[in-house]
Formats: structure tokens, sequence, C-alpha cells
């Protein structure tokens, strides 16, 4: 029981860390139709900060801040320059482009950063165990992983359904050219989704080298690449559904881990991208995706 | 007579390289070879098709893996390094066959293999389109990736496969460009050639004339896969070792540019992206001695050409996103007239920034 | 005076194909003006075309002395042009009360749009019931109201109406030209958009008639609306209204 209620806290820490990544993703996605790749490399960006400013000395809050900051202003400036002249562009022309923004990116890192893994400065605090009775016990860490994601996911929900900014952004993903004949500037929505997607991918950045321990060039690789799989299993660009197939990845991941015998748990990666398309062929739409995609 | 022309050309080319280039330099010219064969299976497979494959790189190391396994020789495969490996197998051996003759099995061996995962891939895969289709394949590539680095007691694992025999020359990587280029074209002008390229353009027109799309989709997507197995056997043979790593998504995207840059769905453009993707990097390599930018010394390093690379295939994206040749071939109407008027623009041009170009119009939903 | 909208010579391109040649149309101030056509004439590309969605290739869209073509969509509907769509286009998943908010975008953080709201209830009472409805599950009729009401809430002094009565129950056709006539009363300057060509020669001042992207006639309604040649193309003769006979205009 212990082992389960462990491995549960696991996985809904993992799950929040994928959620807060793929909620970028699906920002944008909705709004643009551009899987951006290089939305990994934004959260390598924000780990680099983060260990650059922690090592200087700053506090936590302080180092989370300017990472969110950091983060923010990247996906913005990408936005800027890769994507913005391609608007209008087909699908496919956007996804290559978001792979040569994320290889420049990771590139342009290991000549500056060098490609060996670097420690992350995990502060004690989220090191700590802290019991919670029953023989169960959460890190710090974890702790703040789901607080942070729950509380971050409340801001977005109350922004995205109560705002005149979230109206305009659900409106410009649902039909960007009324959007315009509404007066809405859709550049402008654009800009917040990557500056929120980012800010997002920023703190993911953080808690993501605190689990993990060490970042390098390539880091956003992986949790970007789930972070897909989240976004496909909830339903292209659907922001809800990018927060539930963050939390199914979580648990199927950790799960899968626990409850597999040994041998087969190094498949772990080969087993969700099975799930991947299993769903994709059963339900492309994703859990709460409504729009059928085009299939043959 | 062109295509007399350009093969007494590369045989003399070939000719000349082999007797004065260094080995490193005759390596360059076979991984040309080598990308050019999978720069145009993927041009079948996603060019003429307009289905988007992330998962191309997958074939290439299933085509590797077996096409090494086939002519390594029994004692580096013995159970006590490959316990996984089947009898057979594991006693197979080619040492005393003529090496183009183990070379040819091998490759032959890996096309299939590699055609056959794909009949059993493609068949749910090719339902899907656009960024579906992109994620599916790369979920693909992903759990190649997974089954190459875990199946250890028949991949070894990380450390992957060596005392593979070097058997591939440039001479025989030309003869599969060729075969390919060969291919490509004459499957091109055949009624699923243009199948293919009708169901591209219009799925719904292409259905109306009672083209069923799967099956077409398909055979591009096996037609690819065979190809890119047969290459990957020519890489094992040509480097000696084939690991995980050389079959990941960095190689997939490497091979997209070389595709996207020739311009998808040109084969003569695959093969001038594929010369420009390996070559380039050795070029560009002159620069990597490093330098220094204001107070920062940048170190030599090997990211500079990726970097490089990475931001030109963006400008091409944004500047000419039909590529170097968009569909066209090279040959002689491309060589004796000007080149083809540079306003009227590829289809695809036309479609989309048109009139918007300058009002930052937003691509209209189309998924209602 | 000089006009509110003035179209000079304005050409607009999808790549190859050119479905604008050359238009010139006027609307002045209080005016309602129809623009009639068989479809495919260009009618929906002109009214884009106004609103800064498509550039054109060369031409001038003059409004209050100022040039649209050099304006981002958004601009324009600051500056007072609204446009109800073709198709309607509200947002599905959005309530109608968010639709009609959006509607009212330009107008910034802080206007008081109790009494705008009011006027489009005046309008369009059933919106009022249906507020907290998302907008994909209203009827043809209820949405193409709602597309009207969002436009209204722009406070537009030029308002663009492209094809309102398409694919409406006569019963509702007669409500929404009912409403375009109340709104002309009202001062509002308009150019509309018809394929049912008769309903709109009924309520308009002025209409030009569109062929292949060109003007083929122009002038008082009264008077297009009697001449043979419109007679037979667009009115078909005594058939149904709203049956444009397709193709004959090019006779
Ligand atoms: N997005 C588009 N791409 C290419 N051609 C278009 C597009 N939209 C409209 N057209 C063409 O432009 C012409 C005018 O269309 P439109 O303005 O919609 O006419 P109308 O509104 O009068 O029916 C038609 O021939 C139509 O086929
Ligand atoms: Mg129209």
């Amino acid at each position: 029981m212990t082992t389960f209620g462990q491995q549960f806290i696991n996985a809904l820490s993992l799950g929040s860390i994928y959620a807060l990544v793929a909620v970028g993703l699906a920002m944008v996605f909705g709004i643009l139709r551009l899987i951006n790749f290089a939305h990994g490399e934004v959260l390598m960006l924000g780990a680099f900060t983060a260990v650059f400013f922690g090592a200087s000395g700053w506090s936590f809050p302080l180092v989370v801040l300017m990472t969110v900051i950091a983060t923010a202003i990247v996906g913005v400036l990408m936005e800027r320059i890769a994507y913005r002249p391609l608007r209008g562009a087909p699908d496919v022309t956007l996804l290559l482009t978001s792979l040569g923004v994320s290889i420049a990116v990771q590139n342009a890192a290991i000549l500056f950063f060098g490609a060996q893994p670097r420690p992350f400065p995990t502060p004690a605090v989220l090191s700590q165990q802290i019991p919670l009775g029953g023989g169960l016990q959460i890190s710090g860490a974890n702790l703040v992983t789901i607080l942070s994601a729950l509380i971050l996911m409340v801001l977005l929900t109350i922004f995205v359904t109560r705002t005149r900014m979230g109206a305009q952004m659900r409106a410009t993903a649902e039909n960007a050219m009324a959007a315009r004949l509404m007066g809405i500037d859709v550049n402008v929505v654009i800009i917040v989704a990557f500056a929120i997607g980012s800010a997002l991918a920023g703190v993911a950045a953080v808690l993501w080298g605190a689990r993990v321990g060490r970042i390098e060039p390539l880091m956003g690789f992986v949790p970007v690449l789930k972070a897909f799989v989240a976004t496909v299993i909830g339903g292209f660009g659907s922001i809800p559904g990018a927060v539930l197939g963050a939390y199914v990845l979580g648990f199927g991941e950790i799960f899968l881990v626990a409850f597999l015998p040994q041998e087969l748990s190094s498949y772990r990666d080969a087993f969700v991208f099975t799930a991947l398309i299993v769903i994709l062929l059963i339900r492309p739409q994703g859990i709460l995706g409504s729009t059928e995609p085009e299939k043959i | 007579m062109l295509g007399a022309a350009g093969l007494v050309l590369l045989a003399l080319f070939l000719a000349y390289a082999d007797a004065s280039f260094t080995s490193y330099r005759l390596q360059l010219v076979s991984l040309v070879a080598i990308n050019a064969v999978v720069a145009i299976a993927l041009t079948v497979t996603s060019g003429y098709t307009g289905v988007f494959s992330l998962g191309q790189i997958g074939f290439f190391g299933i085509g590797a893996y077996v096409g090494a396994l086939l002519t390594i020789a029994p004692k580096w495969k013995a159970p006590r390094v490959l316990p996984g490996l089947p009898e057979w197998l594991a006693g197979f051996d080619t040492t005393s066959w003529p090496p183009q003759l183990a070379l040819l099995l091998a490759c032959l061996a890996a096309g299939v293999v590699a055609a056959a995962v794909a009949v059993v891939v493609g068949l749910p895969l090719m339902r899907l389109s656009g960024h579906y289709v992109a994620v599916a394949t790369l979920g693909f590539l992903i759990i190649v990736n997974a089954v190459l680095i875990n199946w250890a007691s028949v991949t070894r694992g990380a450390r992957g496969l060596n005392q593979i025999p070097s058997h591939t020359t440039t001479w025989v990587a030309f003869a599969w460009v060729i075969v390919a280029i060969y291919a490509a074209l004459r499957l091109r002008s055949s009624p699923y050639g243009r199948a293919m390229l009708a169901q591209r353009e219009n799925l719904l027109a292409a259905r109306g004339i009672g083209i069923s799309i799967l099956p077409t989709r398909l055979l591009a997507f096996v037609f690819g896969a065979f190809f890119t197995g047969a290459a990957g056997a020519l890489l094992a043979h040509q480097i000696g070792a084939v690991a995980p790593t050389l079959f990941s998504f960095t190689t997939t995207f490497t091979v997209v540019i070389m595709v996207v840059l020739g311009g998808l769905g040109s084969v003569s453009g695959a093969v001038v992206g594929a010369a420009i993707m390996t070559l380039a990097p050795e070029f560009l390599r002159e620069v990597e001695g490093g330098f220094t930018i204001g107070a920062i010394q940048v170190g030599a390093h090997h990211g500079l050409a990726q970097i490089i690379l990475a931001v030109g295939f963006i400008l091409v994206m944004i500047f000419r996103p039909t590529g170097l040749f968009g569909d066209r071939e090279l040959g002689v109407a491309f060589l004796s007239r000007r080149p083809p008027n540079f306003d009227a623009q590829g289809a695809d041009e036309s479609l989309t920034p048109i009139v918007d170009a300058g009002v930052d119009a937003v691509p209209e939903d189309t998924r209602n | 005076m000089s006009p509110t909208l003035a179209l000079h010579d304005v050409h607009v391109l999808y790549g190859a194909i050119q479905a604008v040649k050359g238009i010139s149309l006027e609307v002045r101030e209080r005016e309602l003006v129809a623009l009639i056509g068989a479809n495919g004439a260009g009618k929906t590309t002109t009214l884009r075309t106004i609103s800064g969605l498509f550039r054109p290739r060369t031409g001038t869209i003059v409004y209050d002395d100022r040039d649209l073509t050099k304006l981002d969509a958004h601009d324009i509907v600051g500056l007072g042009v609204a446009q109800s769509p073709e198709g309607r286009q509200i947002f599905g998943s959005l309530s109608v009360r968010e639709n009609l908010m959006l509607g009212a975008t330009r107008r910034g953080r802080n206007a008081d749009l109790g009494a705008d709201l009011e006027r489009v209830f005046a309008l369009f009472p059933v919106l009022k019931e249906r507020l907290g409805q998302a907008g994909g599950t209203l009827s043809g009729g209820e949405q193409q109201m709602l597309a009207m009401g969002r436009a209204m809430m722009a406070k537009p002094r030029l308002l663009l109406l492209d094809e309102p009565s398409l694919g409406l129950a006569p019963l509702m056709v007669g409500r929404i030209f009912e409403v375009i006539a109340r709104l002309k009363a009202e001062g509002v300057t308009i150019l509309l958009v018809e394929q049912n060509a008769r309903k709109a020669l009924e309520v308009a001042d002025r209409a030009y008639v569109m062929e292949t992207g060109h003007i083929a006639l122009s002038g008082d309604a009264r008077t297009l609306a009697a001449n043979p040649d419109v007679e037979k193309a667009y009115l078909g003769g005594a058939a149904a209204a709203g049956q444009p006979a397709k193709g004959a205009a090019r006779a």
C-alpha cells in the first residue's frame, strides 16, 4: 500500500511537470496549428537560466522568477523571429521550421555551455522528505511540483475563461478570420500565448531540474516529447485535454515501470509511444478533443 | 541521353576519386550516396504523397542492424556475445563469399525486412494525415530506438554492433543511388505514382476518380522503407559499426532537411540536398576551429556547423518554402531554359500567403 | 460631402486567380448600398478586402479620408467598420454573451456596453434568452442574429453584411431584412452583399451589380430592379426570390 501511495505521489508529480510543458504546446497549437518542437529548448534555456542565477547566490523564489521571465522572452523571440514570417504557411512548413529552431538552439547551447551535464543546485528544502503519516512521505520537490502545477492550472483556467484576453484567445483558436473581424489583434494574442506557455515551461524547467538533478543542452527533448504525447492523448489544441493527458501519461509511465517485470520496464518509452499510436488510431481527436481531425 | 552522359561523368568521377582521394574523402563520397538513397526514399514516402513521416530513420536503423547481423563473422555473433540470435543466423557465415555478393544479400535482406515492418506499421499509420502521421511516425522511430537499446541479446544495446566487414565501396553506393533514382522516377510516371500525386493535391478529388488512398500511401511508405533499409545496410558496411545513436531524431531531421531543401517531391532535389547536407558540415568545419565573439571565446566545436545548417534551413523555409527545386527535376529542360520563372511559384505557395502576404494573415481554420 | 467609403480600381488576387478585377464603388453616409451578383462574382472577396483580411494588389479603399489598404484588420474595426461575415462565423464554443462582447473588442476595457447590449436585445430579443448558451447550439437563424448583433456591438459607423439571409427559412429572411431596414432607419451606413437580389433591392438606396470580378451595372435600387437585364439575370423573372439564375448574367 505504501509503495502504491508513494508511486501515486510520484506519478502526480511527473504528470504535473508534463502538464506545465504540455499547456504551452496546446495553446500554441490551438492558435497556429504549429507543433512547436522548440518548446523543449525553451525549457532547456530556462534550466540554464536557473542554474546561472542559482549559482550567483540568488534566493530560490527569485531564481524561479528570473527563469520565468527569461523563458517568456525566449518564447516570444522565437515566435517573432522564426514563426511569424511563416504565418499562413502550410502546417508541414511550420513543423519543420520548429525542428530547425530546436536544432539551432540546442547546438548554440552546446557551443556556449558545453555538452557536459551540470548539476542542478536544488535547494535543501526541496530535497527534504516530509512525512505524510501512514508511512508515506513526500519530497519537498514533489510537493512543490504538485502544488505549483495545481495553482498555475487554476490561474490559467481563470485567465482563459474569465478575462478579455482569454476570450480573445479562445476566439482566435476557434476561428482566426472571425477573430480579426472582431478587431482582435491576432499578433498580440499569439505573443501572449507564447509568453504564457513559455513561462509555464520555465517553471517546469526548474521543477524538472530539481527532479533529475542535472541539466544539459539536450534535456528539452524528452519532456517536450512526452508533452506532445500528452496533448495528443488529450486532443491537440485543447488546454484541459493537455493537462488531463499529462496526468494520464505520468500515471501510465510510473505504474508501467512499477508493475512491469524488470526486463520490460526499460521499454517504457516504447510502451508510451505504442499507446500513443493506438490512441491516434482509435480516437484521433484525443480524450477531450471535439473536432475530428482529417483522417482518410 | 542526359542520363547516359551523367552515368559516364559519374563513372569518371568515381574512378578519379578511387585513384586520388584519401580514404576519408572516399568515405564522404560514399556517405553522400547513402544519404541520397535515404533522401530519395523519403521523397517518395513523403514528397509524392504529402504524408509527412518523421520515422524514416527507424527503417534506416532496422536495415543497418539486419544487414550487419548477416555479414558479421560467426565468431563475433556467437551465443556468448549475442545470445538472442537464432541459431541459423548466429552460424550464418558470409566470410568466404565474394564481398559484393555478401553486401548485396545484406542490402536486399535489410530492404525486405524494413519493407515488411513498413507494411505492419503503415497499415494503421497511413490512415492518419497531417500532424497526426508526423507524430505517430516519430513514435515509431522512438520505439525502434528503444528496441535497439534494450534488446541487448541481439543488438548489444547501447554499445551497438561492430566487426562489420567494410564491403561498401563508392561504386556500389552510387549503384544504389542510380537504382533508387530510376525506381523513383519510374514509380512517379506509373499509375501508382500519379495516384500518389493526385491524392496529395486533393484527397477528395482523388477518391472521386477511384483512387484508394490507403494502398496508395502504403505503397509509397513501403517503397521508402525498402530503400532506406538497404541504405542502412550500406551504412553499416561503410563505417563497420552501428549503434542506436546513429539512428536518432537528429539524423531524421538531417534527412528531412535534405529532402525539403532540394524540394519536397523532386528526386534530383533530394540528391542535391543530400550532397549539400553531407558535405556542408565538412566545409563548415573550417569555421569550427574556434573564434571569438567580443569577449566570448568560442571553442572549437562541432555544433557550429549544425547551427549554420539549421538557421540556413529556417531561412529557406521562410523565403523559399518549396525548396530549391520544388517538384521539378533537374534535366534537359531545366538546363536549357532559363530557370522556370521565379514568380510563378509552386502550387503550394500560390495557395497560401497570396493576397494575405502583407496583412499578417493567420491560416484560416480548416478544422470545421 | 465625401462618401463614407470609396473603393477605387481595386484588384484582388488569390495567387494567380483574379477574383476582383478593378472595381470602384461608393457608400455615402446613412446610405444602404447593396452589392449583388451571382455566386463567385467576387462580393465576399470585396468585403474581406475592405475589412483588411486581404490586401489588394492595386487600388485604394478610402474610408473617412484614410486608406484602409494600409491598415491591419483590427485597426479597421477600430475605425468603426464592422462586418458580419458570410457563413456567420460565430464562435461556436464561446457563449452568446462572449460572442457579443468580442464584437466590442476595440471599444476598450472600460466601455459601458450595457446600452449597446440592450439595443441588440431590442433588435433580436431571442439573444437575451440565449446569453449563457454556447454559440454553436443556436439555430441557423439565431446564429445569423448573433453575427449581426456581434457586429453591432462594435458601434459601427459602417456595417458590412455578407449574405445575411443565406440558408435561412423564408420567415427568418423576412425578420433579418426587417432588422436591416430598422438599422438603416436608425442611421447606420450599410454595405449589404446579397444573392437575394429582390429583397436587397427593396431595402437598398442604391446598388451595384457584380459579375466575375467587375461592376457590371450600378444605380438607384428601384431603377435597377426595373431593369430588364437585372430582372432576368438576378430576379429570376417571376421565380422565387433568392434563386439567382446562375450564369445567365454572362450570356
Ligand atoms: N481562398 C480562395 N482561394 C482561391 N480562390 C478563391 C478563394 N476564395 C474565393 N476564390 C475565388 O474568387 C472568386 C470570387 O469569390 P467570392 O468573393 O467568394 O465570390 P462571391 O462572394 O461573390 O460568391 C471565385 O471565383 C472563387 O472561386
Ligand atoms: Mg460570397
